[in-house]
């Protein structure tokens, strides 16, 4: 009785397969992606996506999936590639990354990976995809762990900042005058990789942290963390802090413990989730530090970009533009190379790429060498402060050379 | 001092949804490991209804406890019930109420997404001062309604016909059942009362932090560290529970870091399993055989 | 006008028990069941009162097929049981057990109570009212049981071995009890007893129960007298 009802389903499955394939509608049908140029002289890629489809952290997905769909068609025109884009969600897992990755590259054959946007599940695959030689476009992750330039030839490039050249940034700005410094960060790969990264800036300029504390994601309050910093007279803090509404929870323990530190930093995430759970009072005194300009320029015109086209607020912004940028840079690199499946050719032209551009007016000139695949430098001349206004819209303080000794 | 007050109010939130495990647990022998989701389901609810500018705040308040106590009621009926069938030993609940869990976060972030939305209904800013330590307001309100709603229930089940049937069901279901009591429809008037508290912590939780789909599995280890500790037979239990939790995992978080409050507060149950596993105030189990 | 057990088959899951007993209880009557050890007694009641699930065959009061309902309904209905070991609520007081059987008469109420006289006939129960009902000895525990049981308003009254664990003495009082029970009330009681000697000098009419199946039905005192009955159950070779 059981078998025969195995052999109905499976005849039911082989059934309905057939006629799949009949109507054309297999995974493979429709799909073009040769990696040259077409009779119109179009390159269609095959490039995967990698992300958080689903869950918590689905907007680490979403800002990939919003420049895809916003800057296409300027791809496509400027440069004569098109992306088919194949995704797979890691659903913010290491198990699952890995996963997601290996079918991308063994299953898909895809000709370059976007992804994955968190720098822990980046980590996790980094060694698969460097053996895989395939040009591996992280625009998301700001670990500097991701690429080991030991090896070479390196297929990995960033297009975000790094831990490392923002804390260089930042500790200039934190230990300026020789300020007492606490840092809060939260308990998880993101947060490690921000205290780590601090600490080393520390040692390297014999500079020292007067006080460490975590906050576990979700945490009720911090009240206990910033007593621990009022009363150690913390006088600059640094919040390395994953989620922006744990965020809140630690400015909100500030005011409420009547601390009052000179300086306050924090990173981009503060931009995403935090303002509808905070109180302009909370936020006064904040400040970050980044790269890029969000209030002119090119980077704005993606951020603006975005939003037209897709009807949606950027969201991620920081990672909306490195996103861009890397597209940019990798279909430049098929243009010039003619074939994406030249992965070696095409991962060359993009070490050696000369001009980067975002949006129509922003250029970077010559980022990468062999054993630098960052976008940007650690130079503070070309990096921005901004507060926030009542409504928590960004406010350019000037540079962060301007501004190391407070804004 | 300071830690000492600030861990009676933390504690407070810990304690109500404590209340709503010993609330189940004395009634059906059930947990429901979806008290998180339900957490999340009273605030969005309430953020619902939060444009209906002619229900007053108490309402929409309110609003937030029915929507989880009737999904509550429903999740006893169909999704531990069933599971229960077989006997003091049928543990399949446990399953089915965990896989609820994911069903309702899976739904919950599709239809409300997961970033968290501010919540208006029910918010207080500011702090206020207690005994020299500021504390903040909402964190107080939570607090004093946590003692407020476990004295209720205290009272109602001591001194009421519906808390003798309360008893009468926790002591013996079957013989209850011979008195012309449903044990079936007690579960899911404990399991709509349950749910009804974890989303009004819920509603009044989300006006500080925020409602997202996952903003109550943080809360979820505490609550239940804070039930085991006080007994989850005993509707005294999360009270004292709440109380030393709160107040030993703050006071270690202000001696030695935040990373060792929570393990001070979990050190705590384990001690409390080793010397008396029933909790605190709980009654040892009798075995029936 | 009778509580009616037709053809009734059930038991648990791989062991079915009772095979096909039929019964009839009238109002007023007492019928006893006896039978040794696993014939089955506590089987019949618990599947009467609900507890147990009917496999084919019927369970009908006066209004009709009990089958389907759970055993809150029956017992709102009339059909009470009084479980083996009396099952009281150990950490409640002997007045809320009492009041808890009160539940079942919920719509069932006017006359006269009958709790009322039952106090009066058996101070013991009321003496102890504020008392925790696992303080009590087992033969108060079993006055309180019936009690709680007289509560509910039976039409008709299931009792599973009232005398088990009882002294001598006590069982008389018990008897006596569940006599006053039959008298006041004018419930049909089904006793169902080891004790067959005394149940049957105290009932109307008697089933004896083997191997899950009625082998002898009969007047109480007819039963009693046969030669059968008595090398079996009472004893007597």
């Amino acid at each position: 009785m059981k078998l025969q009802n195995l052999w109905s389903a499976k005849g039911i499955a082989i059934g309905a397969a057939a006629l799949l394939a009949l109507s054309g509608c297999g995974s493979d049908g429709g799909s073009e992606a040769t990696g040259t140029a077409d009779a119109d002289g179009i390159i269609t890629v095959k490039l995967g996506v990698v992300g958080p489809m689903t869950g918590p952290a689905s907007l680490y997905y979403e800002y990939m999936d919003q420049d895809l769909e916003a800057f296409a068609d300027d791809f496509e025109e400027q440069y004569g590639v098109r992306f088919d884009v194949v995704a797979e969600d890691d659903q913010a897992s290491p198990e699952e990354t890995a996963r997601a990755v290996s079918k991308l590259i063994n299953e898909e054959g895809v000709q370059a990976i976007l992804g994955p946007p968190l720098s822990g599940n980046s980590l996790q695959v980094a060694d698969t995809v460097q053996r895989s030689a395939i040009p591996w476009l992280l625009a998301g992750p700001n670990a500097d762990e991701i690429i080991n330039y030991d090896v070479q030839p390196n297929w990995a490039f960033q297009t975000n900042f790094t831990n490392q050249q923002i804390m260089s940034i930042l500790g200039e700005r934190l230990w300026a005058n020789d300020a007492k410094v606490g840092i809060v960060y939260s308990a998880d790969g993101f947060g490690q990789s921000n205290l780590d990264q601090l600490t080393a800036w520390a040692d390297a300029n014999g500079k020292e942290l007067s006080v460490e504390e975590t906050i576990q994601p979700g945490a009720a309050d911090a009240n206990a963390t910033i007593k621990r910093m009022k009363d150690a007279g913390v006088e600059s803090v640094f919040m390395g802090i994953t989620q922006g509404s744990d965020t809140a929870t630690v400015t909100r323990a500030i005011e409420q413990g009547g601390f009052d530190p000179a300086t306050i930093m924090t990173t981009g995430t503060i931009l995403t989730n935090y303002k509808d759970v905070a109180e302009p009072s909370q936020w006064e005194k904040i400040q970050i530090v980044d790269p890029r300009n969000f209030l002119e320029g090119g980077d704005k015109w993606v951020l603006d970009q975005v939003q037209e086209e897709t009807g949606e607020a950027p969201a991620i912004p920081t990672n909306n533009i490195s996103t861009y940028a890397m597209l940019d840079i990798y279909a430049q690199a098929v243009q010039t190379v003619g074939d994406a499946n030249d992965k070696e050719a095409v991962r060359q032209a993009m070490e050696d790429i000369e001009t980067v551009h975002i949006g129509p007016d922003l250029t970077i000139e010559s980022p990468f060498s062999s054993d630098d695949h960052k976008l940007y430098t650690d130079d503070p001349a070309t990096w921005f402060t901004y507060g926030f206004d009542d409504n928590f819209d960004l406010v350019n303080l000037g540079t962060a050379a301007d501004c190391v000794e407070g804004c | 001092m300071e830690p000492v007050i600030l861990g009676l109010v933390l504690g407070g939130l810990y304690a109500l949804l404590a209340q709503s495990f010993v609330l189940t647990f004395i009634t059906t022998k059930t947990l429901n490991f979806a008290v998180g989701e339900f957490v999340a389901l009273g605030a969005f609810a309430t953020i619902a209804v939060s444009s209906w500018s002619w229900l007053p705040s108490f309402g929409r308040v309110a609003v937030g406890f029915l929507a989880a106590s009737v999904v509550g009621a429903l999740a006893y009926r169909f999704i531990v019930l069933p599971f229960t069938t077989q006997g003091e030993h049928d543990t399949r609940w446990l399953l089915s109420t965990v896989a609820l869990s994911f069903v309702m976060l899976n739904l919950i972030t599709n239809v409300e997404g997961p970033s968290p939305q501010r919540s208006d209904t029910a918010r207080i800013s500011g702090s206020v001062d207690v005994l020299g330590v500021g504390v903040s307001k909402q964190q107080l309100l939570l607090a004093v309604l946590a003692v407020v709603i476990s004295l209720i229930l205290i009272v109602v089940s001591q001194r009421t016909s519906i808390g003798l049937v309360m008893r009468a069901v926790s002591q013996d279901p079957e013989t209850t059942s011979l008195m012309g009591i449903s044990p079936r429809l007690v579960g899911m008037g404990a399991y709509a009362v349950a749910m009804g508290l974890a989303g009004l912590a819920g509603v009044l939780y989300a006006a500080t932090v925020g409602a997202s789909p996952v903003m109550g599995a943080p809360l979820l280890v505490a609550s239940i560290a804070v039930a085991v500790i006080g007994g989850l037979g005993s509707l005294w239990g999360p009270l004292l529970g709440g109380a030393l939790y709160g107040v030993l995992s703050e006071v270690a978080s202000f001696q030695y870091g935040a990373i060792w409050g929570e393990t001070a507060g979990l050190l705590l149950v384990i001690a409390v399993l080793v010397w008396k596993p029933e909790g605190l105030l709980g009654r040892r189990m009798e075995v029936k055989l | 006008m009778s509580l009616v057990i037709d053809n009734v088959e059930s038991g648990y899951d791989r062991a079915p028990i009772l095979h096909g007993v039929s019964m009839r209880v009238d109002p007023g009557e007492l019928v006893a069941v006896v039978g040794s050890n696993g014939a089955g007694k506590t089987t019949l009641v618990r599947t009467i009162s609900g507890l147990l699930a009917v496999r084919s065959g019927d369970v009908a009061d006066d209004d009709g097929s009990l089958t389907k309902l759970t055993p809150a309904k029956r017992a709102r209905r009339g059909t009470v049981m009084v479980p083996e070991g009396r099952k009281l609520f150990p950490q409640l007081t002997v007045g809320q057990n009492i009041e808890l059987g009160r539940r079942a008469a919920r719509g069932r109420t006017g006359g006269q109570d009958p709790v009322e006289a039952l106090l009066e006939a058996f101070p013991i129960v009321k003496e102890r009212w504020g008392q925790q009902a696992n303080l009590l000895s087992g033969g108060e525990q079993q006055m309180v049981a019936l009690t709680r049981a007289v509560a509910a308003r039976p039409r008709y009254l299931l009792l599973d071995e009232p005398s088990l664990g009882l002294s001598p003495l006590k069982t008389l009082d018990v008897f006596r009890l569940i006599e006053l029970i039959r008298e006041r009330t004018g419930a049909g009681i089904l006793l169902v007893e080891q004790m067959a000697d005394q149940a049957l000098a105290a009932a109307d009419r008697a089933y004896v129960l083997e191997h899950g199946r009625v082998s002898m039905e009969g007047p109480a005192a007819e039963l009693r007298a046969s030669d059968e009955i008595r090398r079996a159950y009472l004893g007597v070779a």
